[in-house]
């Protein structure tokens, strides 16, 4: 009885002590809700990408996303969606593709008018089909403020490996 | 008043409490404000990385996404809630086929996002975060996940936006956590240094008047009866001071009433016996010739009993005279150079005992003391002996035991019965009487005493006791006077 008291009262001083320790700094916590998850709000124009039915070019539109002007161009790599596959669309690129405007001070029609087409992976000599390039030089053209596609990697291959495209050298192709 | 008491005492004791308090009181304001601002600081951390999560997937994810460009949401996600300092985001698609895991690859950001964290984030339905701690840093973790976007019905993997986990770096808040304890241990050492000082000076305020009061109540236990305290003030200190001082008043008025009453006492018996000295001197001398001149004859035993009381009376009276003397303070020491064996045969001779007390001690001891009170010392030791103890009375002097103590010591032993145990304490007091029965006995009851007084003038002592042997011994010690 004598010693537990002492006891005792060290052993609440200890808890004391530990808890003063213990609270301070920042401490974990589980895992806690912060209400509602938030909303997707961005808005783009919708692009328009050629796809190929029957051996024609068909226009179709999909979303676009903010920030990415020449997303049509890349999207041509990507598999028809359901409902378009549903339509008989397919799409004649199979190759990721780079697109990016080429700056050209000297060309009387302004900087953007050029669209710089690459397939993703640089060296690759294998050749676009003429429906490929059909739907790269048209969707292109589809982008506002573009005439022009700077392509590289077509057949009739020049000694810079590329090729300037638009969309009219395959009007017969369109429509 | 040596330093232990003071550090048990009513100062440290109440300066204590006080401290305790004061810093009781103050740990308890800095612990609930920091928890407070602890509170409302990684509050604060956590809506800021929050919102911007909310913001930022708001703002990146259209509600409509072109198929498989999950990655490139991804990415940008990532730039965007990634750029922020101590920030890092990793977007993960939402697992919608069977065998895909919502977990962000290990090491893309600071903390470990755990499976249920990531099951919570996915399936919750809400934004969930933790905060945790990776590598003894603090971090907060975020799982969020959009809503309010359209998909298909076949292929929702192709054009359902990323989940995105986000760990956002909590060392800046850690670190003004830290700065903030520092300034509170700081403020608490101060209040603590500043409460200590308050309560000492407090608690002298209230204890001198304390202090004062026990010095004036040692003065009155030393007998300064005029002791009184200083009252200021109307609290609980005062009244005791002004109670103490009506009783040091009433105890001085009781004391001197009872001093005045006993000098009053005094004096009268100092007068009587005065006044009754002269005609019992000359009754002494009339009972003195009345008896012998009666004779041995029938009426001669009366006037030799009445010649006895009446010396009896006449030495009761000469003692009362001494006694008074002493208790008046009128009694003053003559000291001479005196031969301690002459002085103490002389003494004997005058009474005619040196035939029944055996003296011992040596020849040439010369003690510096009053010889008429030494002689009335020894004569009453011896008387005592004779009249009370049993012979063989012996009385040895000599130097006192400590050699070069200086005086003399004088020890008076007898045969006698010795001195009852009640009796040892009180054989000195006046008109005390070791036989109770034998209350009409020679003595006046008063010669011890006077023995004592005598001693005591002198500067020395006179003790009673009982011999190994049986018999009472009177040990007197008697210093040498000093030089004028």
């Amino acid at each position: 009885m004598i010693m537990r008291r002492p006891r005792r009262a060290r052993a609440l001083a200890a808890a004391a002590a530990y808890a003063a320790l213990a609270g301070c700094g920042i401490r974990p916590t589980g895992i806690i809700g912060a209400g509602e998850p938030p909303a997707a709000q961005a808005q783009s124009a919708t692009i328009t990408v050629y796809l190929v039915r029957d051996g024609r070019l068909q226009a179709v539109t999909r979303p676009g996303l903010p920030g990415r002007p020449y997303l049509a161009v890349e999207q041509l790599a990507v598999p028809p969606t359901g409902p378009e596959r549903a339509m008989g669309l397919r799409t004649e690129v199979h190759r990721q593709l780079d697109a990016y405007t080429l700056v050209e001070a000297s060309d009387p029609l302004g900087p953007r008018s050029q669209l710089a087409v690459r397939p993703t992976g640089a060296h690759q000599t294998k050749f676009w089909s003429r429906t490929a390039m059909a739907q790269i030089a048209c969707t292109a053209q589809a982008i506002p403020g573009i005439e022009r596609v700077n392509l590289r990697g077509t057949p009739d291959q020049d000694k810079n490996g590329w090729e300037m495209v638009t969309c009219d050298q395959f009007s017969d192709l369109v429509g | 008043m040596t330093g232990w008491p003071r550090f048990t005492g009513l100062r440290v004791r109440l300066a204590a409490a006080f401290t305790a308090v004061a810093l009781l009181a103050s740990v308890l304001a800095s612990g609930i404000s920091y928890v407070l601002m602890r509170r409302v600081m990684l509050q604060r951390a956590q809506d800021a990385v929050l919102t911007d999560v909310r913001n930022t997937l708001a703002r990146q994810v259209p509600v409509e996404m072109p198929p498989d460009t999950e990655p490139l949401v991804g990415a940008a996600l990532e730039k965007a809630l990634g750029s922020a300092q101590g920030r890092k985001a990793v977007a993960v698609p939402v697992p919608l086929r069977r065998g895909e895991s919502a977990l962000p690859p290990p090491g893309a950001l600071d903390a470990p996002v755990t499976r249920e964290f990531a099951r919570r984030a996915v399936y919750g339905g809400e934004v969930v975060f933790q905060r945790i701690n990776a590598h003894g840093r603090p971090y907060l973790l975020v799982g969020a996940r959009i809503t309010g976007y359209r998909t298909t019905q076949n292929e929702p993997w192709r054009t359902t936006p990323p989940l995105v986990f986000v760990s956002a770096s909590l060392g800046r808040e850690a670190a003004d956590l830290r700065l903030l304890t520092r300034a509170l241990l700081i403020a608490d050492a101060a209040a603590l240094v500043v409460a200590l000082g308050l309560a000492l000076l407090a608690t002298r305020g209230v204890l001198r008047p304390v202090r004062r009061l026990g010095t004036a109540a040692r003065a009155l236990g030393d007998g300064r009866l005029e002791a009184r305290v200083h009252v200021r003030g109307r609290d609980e200190l005062a009244d005791l001071a002004r109670t103490f001082n009506r009783t040091a008043e009433a105890l001085e008025r009781t004391v001197t009433e009872l001093s005045a009453m006993e000098a009053a006492s005094r004096r009268f018996v100092a007068d009587v016996s005065h006044e009754l000295r002269t005609p019992l001197t000359s009754m002494i001398a009339m009972t003195d010739l009345l008896a012998e001149e009666a004779g041995p004859a029938e009426g001669g035993t009366a006037a030799r009993l009445v010649a006895d009381e009446t010396r009896r009376l006449g030495l009761l009276v000469e003692h009362l005279i001494e006694i008074s003397r002493f208790d008046a303070g009128a009694a003053a020491l003559v000291l001479d150079d005196v031969n301690v064996a002459d002085a103490v045969n002389a003494s004997l001779e005058a009474r005619r005992w040196q035939d029944d007390v055996e003296v011992e001690g040596p020849a040439d001891l010369f003690v510096r003391l009053d010889p008429r009170r030494f002689d009335v010392i020894v004569a009453n030791l011896a008387g005592n002996a004779l009249k009370h103890g049993g012979p063989p009375v012996s009385l040895a002097f000599g130097p006192p035991e400590p050699e070069g103590a200086g005086g003399v010591r004088v020890v008076v032993a007898d045969r006698g019965p010795g001195l009852a145990d009640d009796v040892i304490d009180v054989v000195f007091d006046r008109f005390v009487k070791a036989e109770a029965a034998r209350s009409r006995s020679e003595g006046s009851g008063l010669g011890l005493s006077i023995a004592r007084e005598n001693a005591l003038l002198h500067g020395g002592t006179l003790t009673a006791a009982n011999g190994p042997e049986g018999g009472a011994v009177f040990t007197l010690w008697l210093p040498d006077g000093e030089e004028e």
